[in-house]
């Protein structure tokens, strides 16, 4: 590594380092003035301390939002190179694009245009995505034909067998709302307890400096 | 093992010879620090397929001495590698580790990786999307690739699981003879305390009351949520209280603000008036995902302070706190994860209620069984219809006149149509029927409505408003927040505009003067002229104000201020007398017809995925034996 990587890289290390630890003595100490004793100077003292972490989420907040729009130019920059190359359909996303901003500026309010495209749009690629599942389901065996692919089907037709209103079915509804409340709740538990986990890790390696890919 | 690796020498196309058509910010990447080597194929590849190699030599790569230190070092230490020939003759390593040939391929092993046209096209998109450079050349003719998809057999279990399917959702609109199963019950049943928690929150709010209702759904969900929506937020202002919408999804952006119309526009028929700022405010959207949501429970003030459309709100609450609840309606684990963890711990004590699809449900479920401060949930259609009943019971819609016992397979409308006449609104609030309350938890304990008496009939009489006609030859003039120049400007009027007078200030010199919208501002006494015009009115009833208000104002509103949105202090709360209209006024046909569709398609999808699976299993036995 050259000198002038090596000192960007430690520069992007130690503002990373600064601002992550700003952001967590903030989120720490900005919400518990207890920590600073009674009366009005431990809030004011707790506020100070929160004002910083306030700040950078702001700050956070904005470039985001940035990137939104520089997403958007991205796109219609995108588009319109293809447009030049003779892609019909980007075309029509860059008018559709036009189309929607202009209408959205001169009937302020309107929303008939969710109402005639984006709903049914919305509708029709939902449709497709059962029809999807559905036959993906019925190939399941096909695909994998082992007691970890016989089982998988097993659950999907006790779980949509127990929501149907059918009293005739109640014992399997019993069943699935055995496997719903039971095996999948501690799943659910499980994902979160590793997300927590995953997310202390993260910040404690971005912390130190170790995560490279937030070193710049 | 294959010791052949003459493919490697395969000559390269001419298309993809270094230098040809590449641009010199191309050649500044990665490969003017590596040796020129040439690309080749796999021996069974195609001659038309192309190789990954060939799309990472398209791109720009950042230069070799950008890469990371210990990057170069393992670099530097696999060139070492490949020179120890005695490497080669010890255990066959020249197998086990990387020939030599492919060392030296700027890509690698990745070269020896084939991709189809299909997976081309895909990477091709994504390159062009980041910015990258397309090769072009190897591109393949569209026209073949239509030609060959139409000239394809059609899927057939594919096509018969999509007739399965539209079969049995289209028999329940279709015969009320293919209507199996039960309707959800008409209130939520006592071994479901968290969906009555979720109903008594909502019943118990009082007038003036705010709610954040976070608005996280799109595209898969709206079937199952934007019914849970809508009679989550008719409940609101029905009890009066005011919805503070906020969301980090544009389309559920889309999805709420199509609703909230909808209700305005039906209780606007009743003579009803839902006022933008008042009674609702939509808060601009927040980006970031659970960023912004953790930017809105910390900055709450901030960004309540101005709309959507970037108008003055006047909000008074300056945090989550001060909100009565919080009220979430979510289709992803995700989305709850990001409100319970971001939004629930800065609203001090208040609580969390959530409607979700069934995608979502497990895991809000262990959220509500975890925290205390998440009482109430509701999950997917079943629940809205419910929840619909339990609604039309407590605000005076008889259930059995909505929902005939036609072997409860039909529903109507109790006018005989789709919707309510504003004529035939019931305007009784009887006390709601109380709730089972099997838990300590769910305390369902209605607040009544604050009067029973019906909505009056309009007679219209001759009476005689003031207005004040904007005189002053220095249009436009101000109006402001207050009756002071000292006030903040809301907006201007231009000469020969005429307002419609509320109040006055002690001393006359200020008039307080009334939008149709609800907005109301003061303006200067100077600059207007008053006067008495006759005017069709009512004895007191409030949509003739609205009718008033209109005719007078129609020409000022929205023609000029139509991007500004009313204050919440200062708008007209919708009378408490007719509040539960907004309940019955929703559009109640096919509710029935949806559940029992719903029904028959989910039996059409087991019947699909277990015989196709049967047909599979056995088919693999078959060959097995």
């Amino acid at each position: 590594m050259n000198r002038r990587s090596r000192v960007g890289a430690s520069l992007a290390t130690i503002t990373g380092f600064l601002v992550g630890i700003t952001a967590v003595l903030s989120l720490l100490l900005g919400d518990n003035p207890a920590l600073f004793g009674d009366g009005a100077g431990a809030d004011a003292l707790a506020q100070n301390f929160a004002l910083p972490g306030a700040v950078l989420l702001r700050l956070l907040v904005i470039v985001l939002a940035l990137s939104i729009v520089f997403g958007i130019a991205n796109l219609l920059i995108l588009h319109t190179r293809r447009v030049v190359s003779g892609r019909l359909m980007s075309g029509v996303l860059l008018a559709s694009f036009a189309g929607t901003i202009g209408w959205h500026i001169t009937q302020r309010g309107d929303l008939s245009l969710l109402e005639t495209i984006q709903l049914p749009i919305e509708s029709a690629l939902a449709a497709l995505l059962c029809v999807t599942l559905v036959a993906g389901g019925a190939r399941i065996l096909t695909r994998r034909s082992d007691i970890w692919g016989i089982l998988f089907v097993l659950v999907v037709v006790v779980v949509l067998l127990g929501s149907l209103p059918l009293p005739e079915l109640a014992p399997i509804a019993a069943l699935s709302d055995w496997l719903l409340r039971i095996p999948v709740q501690a799943g659910a538990r499980a994902i979160l307890l590793g997300i927590a986990l995953g997310s202390i890790v993260v910040g404690v390696r971005a912390l130190l400096g170790q995560d490279r890919s937030l070193r710049g | 093992m294959n010791d052949d690796y003459s493919w490697l020498e395969a000559p390269q196309p001419e298309a993809s010879q270094p230098g040809a058509g590449e641009s010199a910010g191309q050649r500044r990447g990665l490969r003017r620090f590596l040796p020129r080597l040439r690309r080749r194929r796999l021996a069974s590849q195609p001659a038309d397929q192309p190789d990954a190699t060939a799309l990472l030599g398209g791109q720009s790569e950042r230069p070799l001495t950008e890469l990371d230190q210990r990057l170069q070092a393992l670099r530097a230490r696999s060139l070492e590698i490949e020179h120890k020939e005695e490497w080669q003759e010890l255990y066959d390593a020249d197998q086990a580790l990387t020939s030599p040939a492919l060392q030296e391929k700027p890509g690698g092993v990745i070269s020896a990786v084939a991709l189809s046209q299909a997976q081309k096209a895909q990477v091709d998109l994504l390159t062009e999307i980041v910015g990258g450079q397309v090769d072009t050349a190897q591109r393949p003719a569209k026209r073949g690739l239509v030609r060959r998809a139409a000239l394809s057999l059609p899927n057939i279990p594919r096509l018969l699981a999509s007739a399965l399917l539209l079969l049995f959702v289209a028999l329940p609109f279709v015969s009320s003879d293919y209507a199996p199963g039960a309707l959800p019950p008409a209130d939520f049943a006592e071994d479901d305390p968290q969906a009555l928690a979720f109903y008594a929150a909502l019943d118990s709010l009082s007038p003036g009351d705010y709610v954040l209702v976070a608005v996280e759904y799109g595209l898969g969900a709206a079937a199952e949520l934007d019914a849970l929506t809508d009679l989550a937020l008719r409940h609101i202002f029905a009890r009066g209280g005011r919805a503070v919408l906020a969301t980090s999804n544009p389309i559920a952006y889309l999805h709420a603000q199509n609703i909230i119309d909808a209700i305005r526009d039906r209780a606007a028929q009743a003579g009803l008036r839902l006022v933008n700022g008042l009674d609702y405010l939509l808060l601009h959207y927040l980006p970031g995902g659970g960023l912004g949501i953790r930017e809105l429970s910390e900055n709450f003030a901030d960004i309540a302070r101005r709309s959507m459309r970037d108008a003055p709100t006047s909000l008074p609450v300056g945090s989550l706190a001060d909100m009565k609840m919080l009220l979430l309606v979510a289709d992803s684990a995700e989305d709850v994860r990001n409100w319970v963890e971001q939004a629930l711990p800065e609203a001090g004590t208040r609580r969390l209620y959530a409607a979700t699809s069934l995608a979502a449900e497990p895991l809000t479920r262990a959220y509500v069984e975890s925290i205390d401060r998440f009482d109430g949930l509701v999950v997917g259609m079943r629940a809205a219809y419910t929840y619909g009943a339990m609604l039309d019971a407590t605000f005076g819609i008889d259930p059995q006149a909505a929902v005939p016992a036609t072997d409860g397979a039909v529903e109507t409308a109790p006018t005989g149509s789709a919707a309510l006449d504003a004529s035939s609104v019931i305007q009784t609030m009887p006390s709601p029927t109380p709730l089972p309350t099997a838990t300590p938890r769910p305390t369902h304990t209605p607040t009544p409505l604050p009067t029973n008496t019906p909505v009056p009939t309009p007679t219209s009489t001759t009476a005689m408003i003031r207005i004040v006609e904007v005189t002053s030859p220095q249009s436009p003039v101000n109006i402001r927040v207050g009756p002071s120049t000292a006030q903040a400007t809301l907006g201007l009027a231009y000469k020969g505009d005429t307002l419609a007078v509320l109040d006055a200030n002690a001393d006359s010199s200020w008039y307080k003067i009334a939008m149709s919208n609800g907005w109301e501002g003061w303006i200067s006494a100077i600059v207007v002229t008053e006067r008495l015009v006759p005017e069709t009115a009512s004895n007191g009833d409030d949509s003739a104000s609205i009718a008033r208000e209109r005719s007078v104002m129609s020409r000022f509103y929205p023609r000029r201020y139509g991007n500004i949105e009313p204050r919440f202090s200062q708008a007209n709360p919708v009378p408490g007398s007719t509040r539960g209209a907004i309940v019955q006024l929703r559009e109640r046909g096919g509710e029935a017809q949806r559940l029992q569709a719903l029904t028959m398609g989910t039996l059409a999808a087991v019947l699909a995925i277990a015989l196709g699976n049967l047909v599979a299993a056995i088919g693999a036995l078959v060959r097995r034996g």
